[in-house]
């Protein structure tokens, strides 16, 4: 028979136990509760990235809507008043330095060299208008290759040739990117590509589109690809800086300011 | 596996991704061509809509949330240090994810530095949750402000000295009073 004291020491040591898996309990609620917390904060987080990342371009800007207006009147400020000569150059024909840009229109990166990152608004703002540097443009199938249907190419490019045939080429270019849709989506169409002809000032939108059946404008786009595979090039965009003292070794992908000036004073 | 050992491993990997994140950064700003066995893949991917964040590389974001699980990880064990590991990587994880997908089925090519971040972030991520779950709770825990719960805690931790505890403290008056009586 047990005595007083161990049935007071067995009571004890039944309510350590107790309290114990109390506390282990209370521990695992709290620790579960902290583990819920953690996680509803980073889905929140992932959640927003994923929806940010999805966001943009999904959508393509239509010609007469807001963001059409906008683009127009960047592209407008940028570009008027800059000559534009035959086979897409942009500037004098006299400025010692040109910069040739490799470029697929569906291509994000190349939209981010000409828009986000105003490298290039920074390139013909302060040196394509003062006449210091030209500016072309030189096709180069690249994300429309990559994409659900890569026979548009030589049109989508021809089209921005045709302008040219009107000197406005480069409106047309950069209202393709300030209004470029998602890439691997089928966004290019023959409405797509009339509308962007209709936001150009000054275009003369019937000669356009008798123009774009020209097919030496097919011929160049083809022209182009040649010359940056003979180069080895295969990226978009790829920027070549060439002027008296040479030419610099090409820059792959988008270049900063930094790159770019440097790259022109060492061939100035 | 100890926790010790796990921790170890973990500051490892963050220690490799981080030296892909920051090699991924140099190139978007270097303007150098990424090395790639895989072919154009990674230019494909690096230079898809996909490689920023709302105008930030995401591989300058990666950089940073690699620093971070890093930090984490070197800061004093404990159940606090342990949870943000689990949330960065948790984190990175899921966003990781969702880059893989991106390359999978938007982009259409796979780049190896990227697959490579997405794998260590998802052994970075399990091994986080494994060493929360497997790892002590701080001995130091506010036990009074978690509630009559939490209160307990340290007192079944600390076993007879209980009585020091708020719960112990309001658990057993009777009792103290009937062994003060007892006193001679």
């Amino acid at each position: 028979m047990a005595s007083r004291a161990e049935k007071k020491a067995q009571a004890r040591a039944e309510r350590i136990e107790f309290e114990r898996r109390l506390a282990e309990a209370a521990r695992r609620k709290q620790r579960l509760a902290r583990l819920a917390g953690v996680a509803i904060v980073a889905v929140v987080v992932i959640v927003a990235a994923v929806v940010i990342s999805s966001s943009h371009k999904t959508t393509v800007v239509k010609p007469d809507s807001p963001a059409a207006k906008t683009a127009d009147t960047s592209v407008d400020s940028l570009l008027a008043g800059i000559p534009e000569s035959g086979n897409n150059v942009l500037g004098k024909p006299s400025a010692p330095v040109t910069v040739t840009e490799f470029g697929d229109l569906e291509c994000s990166a190349c939209d981010d060299f000409a828009v986000a990152s105003g490298v290039e608004n920074r390139l013909i703002t302060d040196e394509v208008r003062p006449g210091k540097v030209q500016l072309v443009y030189r096709s180069l199938s690249t994300a429309t290759t990559n994409g659900p249907d890569p026979s548009v190419f030589p049109t989508q490019q021809a089209a921005a040739l045709a302008a040219g045939l009107q000197q406005r080429a480069w409106y047309y270019i950069e209202l393709f990117y300030h209004e470029q849709g998602e890439e691997d989506t089928t966004y290019v169409t023959e409405d797509y590509l009339d509308g962007l002809a209709k936001q150009v000032p000054g275009l003369n939108y019937s000669k356009w589109i008798a123009d774009r059946n020209d097919p030496s404008l097919t011929a160049q786009v083809q022209s182009d690809e040649s010359a940056a595979q003979e180069a080895g090039y295969d990226q978009t965009p790829t920027v070549v800086v060439k002027g008296p003292k040479g030419q610099a070794a090409p820059i792959v992908g988008v270049p900063t300011w930094s790159q770019l000036q440097s790259l022109i004073k060492k061939v100035s | 596996m100890n926790q010790a050992v796990l921790r170890r491993l973990m500051i490892g990997l963050a220690t490799i991704g981080l030296g892909v994140a920051s090699y991924l950064t140099y190139v978007h700003y270097s303007g150098i061509t990424v090395v790639c066995t895989a072919g154009e893949s990674c230019i494909k991917v690096q230079t898809s809509e996909w490689s920023k964040l709302a105008g930030v590389p995401v591989a300058l974001i990666g950089l940073l949330g690699y620093v971070s699980i890093l930090a984490s990880l070197l800061a004093p064990d404990r159940e606090e240090s342990r949870l943000a590991t689990l949330g960065l990587t948790f984190i990175g994880f899921g966003f990781s994810g969702y880059l893989t997908y991106r390359e999978l089925f938007s982009i259409h090519a796979i780049c190896e530095w990227c697959a490579s971040s997405a794998v260590i972030l998802t052994v970075l991520f399990v091994s986080a949750l494994v060493r929360y779950l497997a790892g002590p709770v701080n001995a130091s825990a506010p036990a009074g402000a978690s509630g009559p719960a939490g209160a307990i805690a340290p007192a079944g931790a600390s076993g007879p000295a209980n009585a020091s505890g708020p719960a112990g403290a309001s658990a057993s008056p009777n009792r103290q009073r009937r062994q003060r009586a007892r006193l001679p």
